[in-house]
């Protein structure tokens, strides 16, 4: 028996060596051109965030790029990008920062720090860009190449997505709001706000340049309220309502509401993918893509093909996966990202 | 610092590694030591039941830290700790938190919101005996302990001697902690009360995860926890034996940031209150035992984030305060109707009522719960050789009913080798949902099942003496299929909600070994103990069904545990090594997509000097983190490198 003892325990002296190795360098990153990127939101709070790169030509992906790149891990809950030409701007929410990165090497080129909860990037030139709060009430102006902080608008609520249009910022109030608010881009003063339905999640602008607004309605036992959710038309000029359609109840949130590169064919999340032209007069009936057993999470338009992108979440705590459909909806690929990939981005954007 | 760990790893294996039989034949003394913690004598009343029992000498070696400290360095149950004196959760196996059943002095004390016992409140100094019952051997004491059980409980000594207890320990980072004891009483009635504090800044420095990378001091990471526990202990006659025992715990502690945050200040604080007390009256027969016990269980936790605003205004994220009080009862009887068998029976009822207070979105919730639970186990020595035990279980939970919970379990000890043993034992077993799993706004789901699990294990025990050696060694295997595990997500609304999943496979193997030695003036102890746990969804639901077969986050496959301790000519040293192996933090499809938690091996150095007379005093310093690594046990929670601390005590 003793030997059968010290037998044992000489298999853990082995382990004990094998154990205080350490572990090689991980995969070099493949560098790609023309991709579609996919920031991955991560898991809150377990700083999993990470950036994917998929190539449409080569089917080829690359996953946790930054942290490949810059050997550091990316942060907590990636949110939103904006890439100009030479650097891409990444909104880690939960990390209270914005990272910038070289768009050829990924290599980091500088930061914005000290923000409360960021979620959104809009330039307005390329020395003056703004980013959305999710619980300050202001908007933060910052300088896109030395990455300072400028000043504040103090816009009184959360802000949430922004376009930018002929020298007007429009910004979203989603969290527990209803209001879209108009901002001279000059002046950084509020011209106007317009209440256009309960949680305005998701914006884009049409052909015709007018702003058409997703509001998800909450959801049962919000604080601010559970309502029907509202697909909305705005004139951004005179900022009133030109159309609202209204959805049935639904216990799925609504999001995602994206654009063609014409600007016509919207597409949005309501459980299934659907799909609808700006001139439509009903609210679509048939998906144009069935969720089946995935668990949709984000949506991208690839503005040069139409090609529809969608990201599955599976349980959330995993690896997420992209796939691609034409704009007919043939299924052309699927890959795996990283964990809850949020948001889809176009390098031709 | 690579050369550092393999040296140290090659020390502590050879320490190990020394053949025991060489050992023996150097012994000068058969003076033995201590009492080894497993040990293979027949108790029939936990025929077939694995217990770990953390000795004496270890809790000597931690009196005054907490309990998480204790079992980070001597078992290996996987400890999640956001660092010195935050909260600290321990698990089994590869299982959750909440699937460790924590008893004191009979009185569960996980919370009935999170299932959960936060060990960094749990004080050394506050208790005299802690065991460790993995898996199905927590199901002789209850049920829910899918990884298993700690039970940890307070000792009388009847004498009639007045007893001081005064230790202060004083550590880098403004680590504070002073803990008293008295005690006093006669044969008939004894009287211990014990009092402490602690506090810490946690202000160590590291390297940040941010770019550029640079030293960065935590921040917002001030603890204070402070305690008192009132033992009175009556025994009017030699059959009956009254205990009365209350413990009150106040925790302030603030909670660091992610070592990836670089926002506006981040304030995050959690407040905790803690009341456990029971009376206990056990009436002992010629050949049974009558155990009536009645307990409160108090929690009160105010938990706060915020972020301070561009104005300097702040914005609170969340803003809860949470409270739960639970009533227990419970009436145990045990018979020995001959010298080879036990029946025990009892029956537990316990009602939780608690209130989820989100002050921020006004909303108050008010769930309550009724539990009923019967168990009958009987135990039988067939021959010397063979032993079995049968154990059924029955519980109500509100209007949730679980006729049959059996679990059984066979001993075989060969008459040819003294004191080996072969014990196999399996066990059905059920974890009901906590009432935040059922009712936390938003998120709660009201529609969870229980989780249940079927959980099979089988150990060899041997043990032996050689003069003054002392060896005890185990062997064990355990599987367990669970059902239904409850598993919290993210939601496309942006809250946590927990769902089912349907089925997780921890499986696994542990070794360990213990080993006291007495040579001379010289007596030395070494532990050691390793496990592998291969822990994995094999759920084949849509959502789950990509991560089939893959261990779940946090869970390492290899731990190991080493303690080393030499006594003698009133010095001492106590060295551990603590080996955790990698743990996976994202569920990965790809091979190599995320790098895991690295690996780490942690090595604490005790040495100190006792003198001896009518007042003791002990002199310990103690170097954490000897060989100054960098580690964390949650990805992105900082922990700190080497430092040192000054202990003295003094007992009169």
């Amino acid at each position: 028996m003793i030997r059968i003892v010290n037998t044992i325990l000489i298999l853990l002296l082995a382990f004990s060596f094998i154990s205080c190795e350490e572990k090689p360098d991980p995969t070099p990153l493949t560098l790609m051109e023309n991709v579609v990127y996919i920031l991955n939101e991560g898991t809150a709070t377990f700083n999993n965030s990470s950036l994917s790169i998929y190539s449409p030509d080569s089917n080829r992906v690359e996953n946790n790029v930054f942290e490949k790149v810059n050997q550091v891990p990316f942060g907590d809950v990636a949110q939103s990008m904006v890439k100009t030409d030479d650097l891409i701007y990444m909104v880690i929410n939960n990390s209270g920062k914005i990272y910038a990165i070289d768009s050829e090497s990924y290599e980091f080129a500088g930061k914005v720090t000290g923000l409360t909860s960021p979620r959104y990037i809009a330039f307005a030139s390329n020395e003056k860009a703004y980013i959305s709060d999710l619980y300050d009430s202001v908007i933060s102006v910052f300088h896109p190449k030395t990455f300072e902080l400028l000043s504040h608008i103090d816009l009184g609520r959360s802000s949430e997505q922004m376009i930018v249009k002929n020298n007007y910022l429009y910004v979203l109030s989603w969290s527990y709001d209803r209001m879209l608010t108009k901002i001279d881009i000059q002046s950084d003063q509020i011209v106007e706000s317009l209440e256009i339905g309960l949680q305005p999640q998701s914006m884009v602008e049409d052909i015709n340049g007018k702003l058409w607004i997703l509001c998800d309605g909450g959801y049962a036992g919000n604080p601010a309220g559970h309502e029907n959710p509202r697909l909305v038309r705005v004139d951004p000029e005179q900022m009133a309502i030109e159309k609202s359609f209204e959805f049935e109840m639904s216990s799925y949130p609504l999001s995602e509401l994206s654009i063609n590169s014409e600007g016509r064919q919207m597409y949005f999340i309501n459980y299934h993918i659907f799909s609808m032209d700006i001139d439509d007069q009903h609210l679509p009936t048939e998906p144009a893509i069935e969720k089946g057993s995935r668990n949709i999470y984000s949506l991208g338009i690839d503005p040069e093909e139409g090609d529809i992108y969608l990201g599955d979440a599976a349980s959330y705590v995993q690896q997420g996966i992209v796939f691609r459909y034409d704009r007919y909806a043939n299924l052309l690929d699927s890959f795996y990202v990283g964990v809850n990939p949020g948001y889809i981005y176009f390098d031709n954007l | 610092m690579k050369l550092n760990i393999k040296i140290v790893c090659f020390i502590i294996a050879i320490i190990g590694l020394t053949p025991i039989k060489s050992i023996a034949q150097m012994i000068l003394d058969t003076v033995l030591v201590s009492e080894i913690s497993i040990m293979t004598d027949r108790n029939l009343s936990t025929i077939a039941m694995k217990k770990i029992e953390i000795d004496s000498l270890t809790f000597s070696n931690y009196v005054n830290d907490d309990l998480s400290e204790l079992l980070t360095k001597n078992s290996n149950l996987i400890i999640k700790s956001y660092g010195k004196g935050s909260l600290s959760t321990v698990s089994f196996r590869g299982t959750g938190a909440s699937h460790t059943q924590v008893q004191w002095n009979g009185l569960n004390i996980n919370s009935p919101l999170t299932g959960q016992v936060d060990f960094s409140v749990i004080p050394v100094a506050f208790i005299d005996e802690v065991s460790i019952k993995p898996g199905n051997s927590s199901m002789e004491d209850q049920s829910g302990g899918l990884g298993g059980g700690i039970i940890i409980n307070n000792r009388v000594k009847w004498d009639s001697l007045t007893h001081f207890k005064l230790s202060k320990e004083l550590s880098d980072y403004s680590g504070k902690s002073t803990y008293f004891q008295f005690k006093s009483g006669t044969n008939k009635i004894q009287y211990k009360t014990r009092i402490g504090y602690e506090s810490a800044k946690n202000d160590f420095t590291y390297l940040s995860a941010t770019l550029p990378r640079v030293e960065t001091t935590q921040q917002n990471a001030e603890t204070q926890i402070a305690g008192i526990v009132q033992e009175i202990y009556l025994r009017p006659d030699t059959k009956n034996h009254i205990s009365l025992l209350a413990w009150y715990s106040l925790a302030n502690r603030n909670l660091a940031p992610l070592m990836s945050y670089e926002g506006n200040g981040h304030n995050e604080s959690s407040k905790d209150k803690m009341l456990n007390a029971c009376v206990e009256w056990k009436r002992y027969g010629d050949n049974h035992r009558w155990h009536f016990q009645s307990g409160i269980m108090h929690r009160e936790n105010e938990y706060e984030l915020f972020r301070v605003l561009s104005g300097g205004s702040v914005f609170s994220n969340y803003n809860a305060a949470n409270r739960s009080f639970t009533i227990n009862n419970q009436i145990k009887y045990k018979w020995k109707p001959d010298q080879k068998s036990v029946i025990a029976t009892g029956v537990n009822i316990d009602y939780h009522q608690a209130e989820i207070i989100d002050k921020k979105n006004t909303v108050i919730l008010t769930p309550d719960r009724s539990e009923m639970k019967f168990n009958l186990l009987a135990t039988r020595e067939l021959s010397q050789q063979w032993a079995v035990f049968a154990l059924f279980r029955s519980e109500w939970m509100d209007n949730y009913f679980v006729p049959l919970i059996p679990s059984a379990g066979v001993e075989y000890k060969p008459s040819s080798i003294k004191n080996l043993s072969f014990q196999m034992n399996a066990a059905r077993n059920f974890h009901h949902p906590t009432l935040f799993d059922l009712h936390y706004q938003p998120g709660g789901n009201i529609n969870l099942k229980p989780e249940t699990g079927i959980t099979t294990e089988s150990n060899v025990l041997y043990s032996f003496m050689l003069k003054g050696l002392k060896v005890a060694f185990n062997l064990g295997v355990y599987n367990s299929l669970i059902d239904d595990w409850i598993l919290w997500t993210d939601t496309d609304y942006g809250y946590w909600t927990p769902v089912n999943i349907q089925k997780v496979n921890a499986r696994g193997l542990e070794i360990s070994k213990e080993m006291q030695l007495k040579l001379s003036s010289l007596s030395l102890a070494l532990n050691t103990q390793y496990s592998y746990s291969r822990t994995s969804s094999e759920s084949t639901s849509a959502e789950f069904i990509n991560i089939k077969g893959q261990q779940l986050i946090y869970i390492p496959k290899h731990s190991l545990r080493v303690a080393f301790d030499l006594k003698g000519n009133g010095w001492f040293v106590h060295l551990s090594d603590s080996y955790t192996g990698e743990r996976p933090v994202v569920l990965s499809l790809e091979e190599n997509y995320k790098t895991p938690l690295h690996a780490y091996n942690l090595v604490d150095l005790h040495v100190g000097r006792s003198i001896t007379g009518n007042v003791r005093l002990n002199f310990t310093l103690k170097i954490h983190n000897l060989l100054d690594i960098d580690y964390q046990t949650i990805y992105m929670m900082a922990m700190p490198g080497r430092y040192y601390s000054l202990l003295i005590s003094t007992e009169i």
